[in-house]
């Protein structure tokens, strides 16, 4: 049913959005972590700056990506002396870009769970000899996983479904960083490809729904587990 | 030795609420302090109890246990022991489970929290005297948690939560045990097991126990001191407000000592508990017919021939013995309304002397403080006796102590 090329299509595509969520998953919960627990420096301004690709175009994401990150760029020249890393026109610049706009959406959800919990149980487990951070990480993190899964769920689709950060950054090379939804848009270009194009569609559609079924299968699960 | 002077302030809503806190208990040789905490809704009791374990931060002021100083403002730096490093088990009135952990798993925390946590040492050498094992074992026995331990506590009713949550503060081997309302919704019966593992470990183990309640008859004849705390929001509007414009209520310690002294004393009886009582030492005599009527005196009835005799009730299955000590003397509770005023030639009276009368706020009935056989005891009376004895002019009656009772209701 699926030709040699739509195969490669999701396997790419499937490919940046697991890598993007298992490598930026992580960096929301340090800073959701960081962000709940400390008063720093810029703590608000940064922030607001993770929150941004939530907001602003994610053409204006993929222009930063690039000024920051592109051969040329910012650290992007700096990272391509000193360690050979290049990340524009790769798939790493893939993953790099719809990580960046999936971010915001996974520290939202986390932070949401995080300020229902109740901190009162942290300090039962002080008072039962576990350190500040043993208690956190043991009682309150652990028990915010519907909110990781959903957290993971929200990253994963929006990495998935990214586009306009990633063509304006990484671009549309097949194979590299022809992701779904830019093999979409490439078929909207050619005449005659209409069918093509809602054949991809269609399989997006099912690998969301596919996602969204597993969090609430996760979720579910877990609701019996605890009897809530 | 539990020593603390310490205040806070803590801005709610309209009201600045005001907490000094002011104790200085010092136990006896053969066991630990057991001390009741007696407070109104609102007084600061659960305040005073986050101070103590560490999870609240005083604004000023010392906490010294044992010769421990687990807080100090007094000194440069500051000593402000952190909650883990304090020793300190606290049952909180809300039992703050971990959801997520079963009950199993929620009493073990502590013994793997700790293992973990090697860099934190204790100064007693004695702190793993006790078989841990034996420990789980004997907990879960007392507590009767044997079927509970594979469920999550979202399963559980109130009084089961609240058996868990005191199981697993005496298993996190603490040295002072501060428990808030732990047993409010535990039935009769688990009541008494729970409450009789507690005077345990409190003279085997020497824990230091503070057991706070609304009222005191809870704990009352298990405890060898107590504290009260009351809250005052003084009438004239002028000293309620300060500078700001802002309400202030103020709480503070109204009394602390040993238990006799502090239920005995006509200005705390009635902070202590709805109803007047006193928690006397009493002589145990023989078991009479019905298993739980014990004969009991005020005095020791071989010193003395004008001996305060009555009925001690204990509950079902305890025998004075156990919560007796060797000189058979247990702590017994008499209600003022079971203290009545006899006919001199009634055989069951005896002579007292009264020392201090006081008028009830609510209604027209009097407490009167009476020193009878040597111990002091507290008396209801109404008006018209109140006159009465007003015409007594050596201040002796003879009273009739209708009964006591001992242990756990």
């Amino acid at each position: 049913m699926l030709g040699a090329y739509e195969w490669e299509v999701l396997r790419l595509s499937l490919f940046v959005a697991t890598l993007a969520c298992a490598i930026f998953m992580p960096l929301a919960c340090l800073w959701v972590w960081l962000y709940d627990r400390y008063r720093f420096f810029a703590r608000e301004a940064l922030d607001i700056l993770f929150h941004l690709p939530l907001v602003v175009p994610p053409v204006v994401v993929g222009y930063s990506l690039l000024y920051l990150m592109g051969r040329e760029g910012l650290i992007g020249a700096w990272l391509f002396n000193c360690c050979a890393i290049s990340f524009a026109f790769t798939w790493k610049a893939a993953v790099l870009s719809s990580g960046t706009m999936a971010l915001p959406l996974m520290i939202r959800a986390l932070r949401t769970s995080l300020e229902t919990m109740d901190r009162g149980l942290e300090a039962a487990a002080r008072t039962l000899g576990a350190s500040r951070r043993r208690a956190f990480f043991e009682i309150t993190f652990a028990q915010i996983v519907p909110g990781f899964s959903s957290a993971l769920l929200l990253g994963f689709v929006r990495s998935f479904g990214e586009f306009g950060a990633t063509i304006t950054f990484a671009g549309s090379i097949p194979a590299k960083t022809r992701t779904l939804p830019l093999a979409i848009y490439n078929y909207t270009l050619i005449p005659g490809a209409e069918s093509d194009a809602a054949r991809l569609s269609i399989i997006a559609c099912l690998v969301a729904s596919a996602a969204i079924f597993a969090s609430a299968l996760l979720h579910r699960s877990r609701r019996r587990r605890l009897q809530i | 030795m539990l020593e603390f002077d310490i205040t806070r302030s803590l801005p709610k809503h309209s009201t600045r609420h005001l907490l000094h806190f002011r104790s200085s208990l010092r136990a006896s040789e053969d066991r630990a302090l057991f001390i009741a905490l007696c407070a109104s809704n609102g007084g600061g009791k659960s305040s005073l109890l986050n101070m103590l374990s560490g999870i609240d931060r005083p604004d000023s002021g010392v906490i010294t246990f044992a010769a421990t100083k687990l807080f100090d403002t007094t000194t440069n730096p500051n000593i402000n022991l952190a909650p883990e490093a304090r020793r300190v088990g606290y049952v909180f009135q809300e039992q703050r489970l971990f959801p997520h952990i079963k009950v199993e798993g929620n009493l073990r925390y502590a013994a793997r929290a700790r293992k973990r946590n090697g860099k934190i040492s204790f100064n007693d050498g004695n702190s793993c005297k006790y078989d841990s094992k034996q420990d789980f074992a004997e907990v879960v026995e007392s507590l009767a948690l044997a079927g509970l331990l594979n469920r999550y506590p979202a399963r559980l009713s109130g009084g089961e939560k609240q058996r868990v949550a005191l199981a697993r503060a005496l298993l996190s081997s603490p040295r002072l045990l501060l428990l808030d309302e732990p047993l409010s919704s535990v039935d009769r019966q688990r009541k008494q097991r729970a409450l009789r593992l507690l005077e345990a470990w409190n003279k085997q183990r020497s824990i230091t126990i503070i057991y706070a309640n609304h009222d005191l008859e809870e704990c009352a004849t298990l405890a060898s001191h107590a504290i009260t705390i009351v809250r005052e929001e003084s009438h004239s509007a002028e000293e309620n407000i300060d500078a700001k414009g802002e309400n202030i209520a103020r709480s503070r310690v109204s009394a602390y000592g040993s238990i006799e002294e502090i239920t005995t004393r006509l200005e705390t009886s009635s902070e202590i508990g709805a109803r007047a009582l006193s928690i006397v030492p009493a002589y145990l005599g023989h078991a009479s017919k019905i298993d739980s009527l014990w004969e009991a005196s005020l005095n020791d009835p071989a010193a003395s021939s004008d001996r305060a005799s009555f009925e001690l009730s204990t509950p079902d299955g305890m025998t004075p013995p156990l919560i007796c000590n060797k000189k058979r003397t247990a702590y017994v509770r008499i209600r003022a309304d079971d203290v009545l005023l006899a006919e001199s030639d009634d055989k069951r009276a005896c002579t007292a002397r009264v020392l201090e009368i006081r008028k009830n706020d609510n209604d027209s009935s009097h407490t009167g403080q009476l020193l009878c056989g040597g111990q002091r005891l507290l008396i209801s009376l109404t008006e018209q006796q109140t006159r009465y004895l007003d015409t007594q002019k050596d201040g002796l009656v003879s009273v009739r102590i209708r009964k006591a009772e001992s242990g756990i209701r």
